[in-house]
């Protein structure tokens, strides 16, 4: 019995203190999503590049989702311990400034490469992607062009999505038909329904369903096929490009009042926009990079949409609990 | 002889614990009720909800349908093959069996769906026998009412079997002989031996199950097929995360709660206090007599067995397989992987040294109100108090409780200790239903049999708890912090919240492999994980249960 009371003591006492860190002057912290912080994200690499320069100690808190960042920052409001947040995407941009949490970066960015043109003056993008149908192309021989042809094959072909109500992806795809087919869109749905197999709560059980076989297409990014061309020297993975043009993500970065305290938290907003930080997120983050660098080879072989499609954040905003019911409605008939 | 019976119950009943155990179970209610009432008071709320009246209806038919089949089909499945399971002769073959059985608890939700696509899904275990043997070109589809059932009863037809098989196993020796001298065999033999036992825990384990369908979240969204098979889960979840609706989260969490209740006490109507035909099993039934059977008899065996290996075991093994790939390894050098391995393990050791501990002061308090009601005193409601209370965390969705932990804490500690402290306390709060029960109808079997004769020789306080109780309670501690530890190894809820860089766990680290395309890595970890789970389990119902648990 002793020798039980004292493994427990050992264990709380450990598991405590080795999460004891003391204050700094001179750190900053920055909320995140957590793959963005995983061994193999950009996280670790930008913490080392960024330490390097400026004498500092920064740290990275991963939460669950994207949303969830936004989440925690409300619950803390005033009090919060972020200097930054990073990892929003565009259409959280309007819920995000209407905390009135977060400070203008006043940066001039010079070096913007994204498909829109960018003039936010609270957040910074530090990388993109479009939003595409990924496919086996061997066993999809006819890769639809559009939704049209989507719906125009046999309802054999099995289509995995992401719920709107839970995800990024599946808001995108929702805001994707809603930006080509306005007041149609829920028609579009009813026909899409009978070939949606499943709609998962998240991005990795729906990509996971899809590598096992379970789907022909899953809503995933164009940007997919480059990890399995890398990572895994597979080149059966490709992106159905739509004519229809591809809605866009943006992800973002903003300085909270407290960050806005320190001189730290704008320096880190330039270096995000440096070559130190965008070289790490094409083969980490598995995305395109904000500026204008040399892109890895197979990011340049990769299938680009022509059009891209995005919503202005306060539309998205005020319209998004219709939008997604009017969703909902559509599919359960 | 009544009355100085009762006496000797009052004087030797351990007033302390009793007020431990009711105070313990005061703060846990008052920590889930006032998680709630901190989202609806915290002011963040709009005025329009997602749902409407017939949405929610709607949304509340199909829980309570997939729910109720799930259960029974879980409970089915979970007695006949207790009853298999207790002829089996070979004790090492048993505690395998049911070692790998509880494996199935500990599973990420995401994992155990991948898994279980693998045996039912289109390109799955089952699709290619059909395909092999050439049975016709109709698709098994499994995404549906189908595969919610199939997710729901790979999860709790071993937590059925687990226990009821428990029970099976505290059917003293008098009764299996003289069923012998009477001939029972079959139907009468499970009515008149085995089913009185069952009955006693039965409403209350599928009171557990019942609450764990109807909250349960990714798994209905994955293998559900559409947003018509959804949740209240689902919106609360919406509420919180996308549209930062404490308000109305908090208000649709009420309604949960209060389904939930209401469907706890038509199940309660079932179950009865009356512990008095539980008798005191002195020896170990060394001889279970085998029954010669039938051929019929033989060929259900293994007729649902095979029901059983393919719903429960089929997707475990083929996740195992997936598993051992080349990464394992060098996930196994990876000193970080390892450290995170050590913080999961650390966890669930605390968590479930202490809700062991925190369940038998919670029994003990009980034990003492069951005993003290046998002589007169009316305390039927307090004893249903301790029946409700300890399964209202599984009521509550893990996102309300999450939120609601942080909006208190955040103005007493710093940030860095709330993902030790509060997983720590959900882990301790999901295994209380689980371990309390486990622990529940022995503590009643010491008291009766231990009381007078702790009474005539003066025997008391802890010495009578080292001495006396525990002894005998070690198979049920083992047992209850087998399945406690595996719960805690897998349990992600509350804390993804609070996540920061330093602190993470297996199944976190999981999702985060699966969040960046490295499916074959995650299925590595999975493997890993379900090892360790099933290692703890078989050294705790070993070690710390004895030889004989």
């Amino acid at each position: 019995m002793k020798k039980i009371y004292i493994l427990i003591t050992f264990l709380i006492t450990n598991l405590i203190y080795g999460e004891v860190s003391f204050a700094d002057q001179n750190k900053l912290i920055i909320y995140t999503y957590d793959s963005f912080v995983s061994d193999w994200g950009p996280g670790p690499k930008i913490e080392e590049e960024f330490e390097k320069i400026c004498d500092c100690d920064l740290e990275f808190v991963g939460i669950d989702s994207s949303i969830g960042i936004l989440g925690r920052l409300k619950l803390e409001a005033e009090e919060t311990n972020a200097d930054i947040i990073l990892g929003l995407d565009n259409n959280l941009i309007s819920t995000a400034k209407n905390t009135n949490l977060l400070v203008k970066h006043k940066i001039n960015p010079i070096n913007l490469n994204l498909p829109v043109d960018w003039n936010d003056e609270v957040f910074l993008p530090f990388d993109w992607g479009h939003f595409a149908f990924i496919y086996n192309s061997e066993n999809l021989v006819t890769f639809p062009k559009s939704f049209d042809e989507i719906i125009k094959q046999d309802n054999s072909l099995k289509i995995i999505i992401q719920d709107p109500r839970t995800s990024t992806p599946g808001l995108g795809l929702l805001l994707w038909v809603k930006a080509i087919y306005k007041d149609k869109a829920d028609e579009i749905w009813k026909k899409l329904s009978p070939k949606i197999v499943t709609v998962t709560k998240g991005w990795s059980e729906a990509y996971g369903l899809f590598l096992e076989g379970e789907g022909d297409l899953v809503l995933s990014y164009t940007t997919s096929p480059a990890y399995h061309q890398m990572v895994e020297n597979e080149k059966k993975y490709k992106a159905a490009i739509f004519d229809q043009g591809h809605y866009l993500q943006i992800e973002v970065a903003a300085v909270t009042k407290k960050g806005a305290q320190s001189k730290l938290s704008f320096d880190f907003l330039e270096f995000m926009l440096s070559d130190q930080f965008q070289s790490v997120i094409p083969t980490t983050n598995w995305m395109y990079p904000a500026t204008d660098i040399v892109l890895p080879d197979t990011f340049k072989n990769l299938d680009k949409p022509n059009i891209s499609l995005l919503m202005k954040p306060d539309e998205v905003e005020i319209n998004r609990k219709e939008w997604i019911s009017e969703w909902r409605r559509a599919s359960i008939q | 002889m009544a009355k100085s019976f009762d006496t000797i119950t009052f004087k030797y009943q351990n007033k302390l614990i009793d007020n431990l155990g009711f105070s313990i179970t005061l703060l846990l209610i008052f920590i889930v009720i006032g998680s709630i009432l901190s989202l609806l008071m915290s002011g963040f709320g709009h005025s329009t909800s997602y749902l409407s009246n017939k949405e929610i209806f709607e949304i509340v038919k199909f829980t309570l349908i997939q729910s109720t089949i799930s259960v029974l089909i879980s409970l089915f499945l979970g007695v006949l093959v207790a009853k298999i399971l207790i002829n089996i002769k070979s004790r090492t073959l048993k505690i395998l069996f049911l070692s790998f059985s509880s494996v199935a608890f500990v599973i990420p939700t995401v994992v155990a769906g991948i898994g279980i696509i693998k045996v039912w899904g289109g390109n799955g275990l089952l699709n290619y026998i059909e395909f092999i043997f050439g049975f016709g070109d109709k698709e098994l589809v499994v995404f549906g009412l189908f595969g919610i059932l199939l997710a729901h009863v790979f999860f709790n037809a071993p937590l059925f079997l687990r226990v009821l098989y428990s029970c099976l196993d505290s059917i003293p020796d008098n009764y299996l002989k003289n069923s012998m001298q009477f001939n029972l065999k079959g139907f009468y033999y499970f009515k008149l031996i085995e089913w009185p036992f069952m009955k006693q825990i039965i409403p209350l384990l599928c009171g557990i199950v019942f609450l764990q369908c109807f909250t349960s979240f990714s798994l209905i969204l994955m293998l559900g097929g559409g947003p018509s098979a959804s949740t209240l889960e689902v919106a609360i979840y919406t509420a919180v995360r996308y549209d930062f609706d404490l308000n109305s989260a908090a208000k649709l969490a009420t309604i949960q709660l209060l389904i939930c209740l209401i469907i706890l006490i038509i199940l309660d109507i079932f179950q009865k206090n009356d512990f008095s035909n539980i008798q005191v099993k002195t020896i170990a039934n060394k001889h279970q007599t085998s029954k010669r059977k039938s051929f019929l008899n033989h060929s259900f065996t293994v007729i649902l067995l095979s029901i059983y290996s393919i719903i429960v075991f089929s997707p475990l093994v083929l996740l195992i397989i997936a598993g051992a790939n080349p990464e394992i390894i060098s996930i196994l050098k990876n000193q970080k992987i390892i450290n995170i391995f050590f913080n999961s393990i650390s966890i669930a050791l605390c968590s479930s040294f202490l809700s062991v501990l925190v369940s038998w002061f919670i029994c003990e308090a009980r034990t003492n109100l069951i005993i003290k009601n046998k002589f007169g005193n009316n305390k039927i409601l307090l004893i249903k108090f301790y029946n409700f209370s300890i399964l209202l965390y599984l009521a509550v969705p893990a996102i309300v409780m999450g939120t609601g932990l942080f909006i208190i804490l955040k103005g007493f500690l710093s940030y860095s200790y709330f993902p030790v402290l509060i997983l720590i306390f959900s882990n301790v709060m999901l295994c209380l239903p689980f371990t309390v029960n486990i622990i529940q109808s022995k503590s009643i079997f010491l008291r009766r049999k231990h009381d007078r004769l702790c009474s005539s020789l003066g025997i008391n306080g802890m010495n009578r708890f080292l001495k006396i109780d525990f002894p005998s309670l070690k198979p049920v501690f083992g047992f209850s912090l087998g399945i406690s530890a595996c719960l805690s190894l897998g349990d992600l809820s509350v804390i993804a919240l609070f996540g920061s860089q330093n602190f993470q766990t297996i199944p976190w680290l999981i999702y985060q492999y699966m969040a960046s395309y490295k499916m074959s890595e995650a299925a590595s970890i999975s493997t890993l994980l379900i090892i360790l789970c099933f290692l703890l389990f078989f050294i705790f119902f070993r070690i710390v249960g004895g030889k004989n648990a």
